[in-house]
This record gives C-alpha cells, sequence and structure tokens, in this order.
C-alpha cells in the first residue's frame, strides 16, 4: 500500500467514526480522487 | 460524517490527471481530491501546458506535511552541508544530484539547494541525474551513485537508520523528531530552504457551497483530535498538520509562489 494510500484510508476511518452530521450534507457516499 | 468516502485512483501526468478531472466535477461535494505537493505546488509552478491552476480549486484543509532533507551517502566526504558547497564550488558541473524525474521535489529540492547555497546558476552548478520514481533517486544517493539527494523523509529514512545515507540538513521550522542530530535550514542560515516540504490536504472544484465547506472543516478538526490518525500518520513519517481551509490556502499560495519564483527566475519551465 502506498503512503498517500494509507494517509488516505487512515483519514477515511477516523471520519467514518464521526457520528452523522445534522446537515443534509452528505447524503450519498463522497469519492475521494487520489491522484 | 453518515456517509462511506469512496478512494478511487486516477494516477497520471504528476497528478494532474486527478486533479483535472476534479477540477471539472460538479462542485456538489461529492468529489473529492487528495491534493499533494507535486500536483498543487511544483506542477502549476513548472510546467506551461497544465490543465488547471493551483487556486482552480476549493480548499477545505491541509491534512499532513512531509519534511524534507538534503543527503548524501555515508561513503562521500560530505560531513555537512558547507563541504557540499565547497566540493561544488570546487568542481563546478561535476557534482551530481538524483531525482524522481525533471519537475518533482527532488529535481526543485536540488535546485533550490544549489540557490540558497549561492551558486549564480543552480541549474549547472551541479548535474541533475533523473530516475525513475523516488526509490531509484534515494538507492543512487544511497549507494554513491550521485552526490547527494533532497527528499522528503520518509523515503530516505531506511537509508539513513541503515548507515548508507548521512542527513544533512532538514527543511522544516524545528528540528525533526526522528531525525534529532540534523541541523535545520534555519540554523544553518538558508530559511528559503523551508519551502521545501511535502504535504497532502483535501480540496474540492472551485465554488463549492459555504455549508459543504463548514462540514469538512469540522470533520477535520475532529480528524486532528484522533490520536490513532495521529500516530498513523506519525508512523509514515509526516507530520499531522490539519489547517483551516483559509490557512491551506496561504499555505499552499506561499508554497507555490516561491517555487514559481524560482522556475521564473531561472527558466525551468517545462512542456
Amino acid at each position: 500500500m502506498t503512503k498517500s494510500k494509507l494517509l488516505v484510508g487512515v483519514a477515511v476511518a477516523a471520519m467514518a467514526a464521526l457520528p452523522a452530521a445534522a446537515q443534509d450534507y452528505p447524503s450519498q457516499p463522497v469519492q475521494l480522487t487520489a491522484p | 460524517m453518515g456517509q462511506p468516502v469512496l478512494v478511487t485512483n486516477r494516477a497520471g501526468a504528476g497528478g494532474a490527471t486527478g486533479s483535472a478531472y476534479v477540477r471539472n466535477a460538479d462542485p456538489d461535494g461529492y468529489n473529492l481530491l487528495l491534493a499533494r505537493i507535486g500536483s498543487h505546488s511544483i506542477s502549476p509552478a513548472i510546467k506551461t501546458s497544465m490543465p488547471y491552476k493551483w487556486d482552480d480549486f476549493t480548499y477545505l484543509g491541509l491534512l499532513e506535511i512531509n519534511p524534507a532533507a538534503c543527503a548524501t551517502a555515508t561513503s562521500k566526504p560530505y560531513e555537512s552541508l558547507d563541504d557540499l558547497r565547497d566540493a561544488i564550488e570546487a568542481n563546478p558541473g561535476a557534482i551530481t544530484y538524483s531525482s524522481a524525474g525533471v519537475g518533482t521535489l527532488h529535481h526543485l529540492g536540488g535546485i533550490m539547494l544549489l540557490d540558497v547555497l549561492g551558486f549564480e546558476d543552480p541549474t549547472v552548478a551541479a548535474t541533475h541525474i533523473p530516475f525513475q520514481g523516488g526509490g531509484a533517486a534515494a538507492a543512487a544517493a544511497a549507494t554513491g551513485q550521485v552526490d547527494f539527494v533532497c527528499s522528503n523523509i520518509s523515503a530516505i529514512i531506511s537509508q539513513i537508520e541503515g548507515g548508507q545515507l548521512r542527513p544533512l540538513v532538514v527543511t522544516t521550522p524545528e528540528r525533526v523528531d526522528s531525525l534529532p542530530d540534523v541541523q535545520t535550514a534555519s540554523e544553518l542560515g538558508y530559511p528559503d530552504l523551508e519551502a521545501l516540504v511535502g504535504w497532502s490536504g483535501l480540496v474540492g472544484p472551485p465554488d463549492m457551497a459555504d455549508e459543504v465547506i463548514s462540514v469538512w472543516t469540522e470533520a477535520l478538526q475532529k480528524v486532528a483530535e484522533d490520536e490513532r490518525w495521529v500516530k498513523q500518520t506519525e508512523s509514515l513519517g509526516s507530520v499531522p498538520m490539519i489547517l483551516s481551509p483559509e490557512e491551506t490556502v496561504e499555505f499552499v499560495e506561499n508554497q507555490y509562489t516561491t517555487f514559481r519564483g524560482l522556475v521564473e527566475r531561472l527558466g525551468l519551465q517545462i512542456d
């Protein structure tokens, strides 16, 4: 796994642990492009 | 956030392919980009044919910085940056440095080091040897095939710890925990070298709504407090650094401006 992928993975994992936001956004999966 | 984040790799053209894709996506917050130094600072500064500008994006926040260092093989006689400078002065064009290719952090790092060391024309003071990727560039320096390399520390830390590479300077304002005995650029009198630092951050297409930006700003602030993320990031040789959107724009603009100034002054533009 490359560093960028791992960084993204860890960041995403951390964010996924957050409680659902009160706002309408996001109401569907977010696409994150790793260039 | 209540929704999954799906990571898609769109590699190519030094990060330009994936960046251009997100640049042209709907600004609804469902297409974001992991921007990095190459895609948003170096390439826009050095390449004339980029499909976007560094500020064509909505900046959501910086995630981490990746400190850089310039190093030489322990088999080389350069014990300090002064030793390397003296060797370059005594042998114009004969000293070599490796890179991951033209227009990479390694390449501009070498040029920037020669510039701050005071050489009138950094493009000829030492000879640039491009390799296929950062691993090959680091290996070339570690084995003494070239005289030095400027690289993100995480890419060369194993050769440093293994005794093959001798770091001569780190580019962070403070000393790096993993290399406590290595002097900083500012300590050595070269503060301009601090612009040489890798980073990654979250950006989206232009004109994203303030409400969406706020969601990410709040989420990233919580990420900054997540001990697991902090430890994982540090284990990769990075320094966790969550910045606000405004701070991130300022950070990237400063770095882009530094690189762009160097590129224009030395005529380093490439197609």
